[in-house]
């Protein structure tokens, strides 16, 4: 990997605090990685999200800021909740901060999009009075 | 059917007098009014109360009042609207990779903690989703 910048501890503990706000709200689990990727983007961040520890439930940021990719990646279960197009919508939003150079900005909105959109509904009508 | 009276001299005089009395009165207000103004003028050497002109202010004066002090407005200004985003640190410079090597982040506060958990290799699922995207 080339030399490059850090993250900074602020930008780690605010992207935490996102994939946690969005996991207590859809039941999920919000993993973000920043790496590079050796060949296809897509298909390492496939195979990241697929060794992680219930992958069904889990949802993997991937982001390579050397190659300037973004991949979001669901697992089987994750997908009810996110559907690819609020994947995409995700993206967009951290896209647009990613070209300014902001990329945990770009994350933590991206994790409040995805945690808001995968909220899943209370369902009152099973609760007692 | 009804017939209009004619008009007699004496309701003709009656009008002229009626309409005589209210310019007279419309004149004599309009001329109070100037007349109570003009005193006040002449009382304050020409100017009015409020209209008095002060002591002149020095170029120094002037400078301060109309060049610094807006200046400095304008600083403050500025920095309580880019101040924030200054605190903010570094940013990344687009398509440079981090320094380090994988940053793993997630929210189960670190139960997950996928460097251990991640295969190398791994081929990913079939009924994975999720979204792609460039900057």
């Amino acid at each position: 990997m080339p030399t490059g910048e850090r993250l900074t501890e602020r930008e780690r503990s605010a992207i935490q605090r996102a994939a946690e706000r969005a996991g207590t709200g859809t039941g999920l689990t919000f993993t973000v990685c920043f790496g590079a990727a050796p060949g296809d983007v897509r298909a390492h961040a496939r195979s990241l999200h697929a060794g992680l520890a219930d992958s069904a439930h889990s949802v993997l940021v991937f982001v390579d800021p050397g190659a300037r990719a973004l991949e979001i990646v669901t697992g089987a279960e994750a997908r009810r909740q996110i559907d690819a197009r609020g994947a995409t919508l995700a993206s967009l939003a951290m896209t647009s901060k990613f070209s300014v150079g902001d990329l945990a900005g770009g994350v933590v909105d991206g994790l409040q999009m995805l945690g808001e959109g995968g909220r899943r509904p209370p369902i009152l009508h099973t609760s007692t009075p | 059917m009804a017939t209009l009276a004619p008009v007699t001299t004496l309701q003709v005089l009656r009008r002229a007098a009626r309409s005589l009395v209210r310019g007279v009165m419309i004149t004599a207000s309009v001329a109070c009014a100037a007349v109570g103004t003009a005193t006040v003028a002449v009382a304050t050497n020409g100017y009015e109360e409020a209209t008095q002109p002060g002591v002149g202010l020095t170029v120094v004066q002037t400078l301060l009042l109309y060049v610094a002090a807006p200046g400095v407005l304008f600083a403050l200004i500025a920095l309580v609207v880019v101040g924030p985003s200054l605190g903010k640190g570094p940013r990344h410079r687009t398509g440079t990779s981090l320094a380090t090597g994988p940053v793993w982040i997630d929210g189960a506060g670190g139960q997950h903690r996928p460097a251990e958990t991640v295969t190398p290799g791994r081929q990913g699922a079939s009924d994975q989703g999720g979204a792609s995207a460039h900057w």
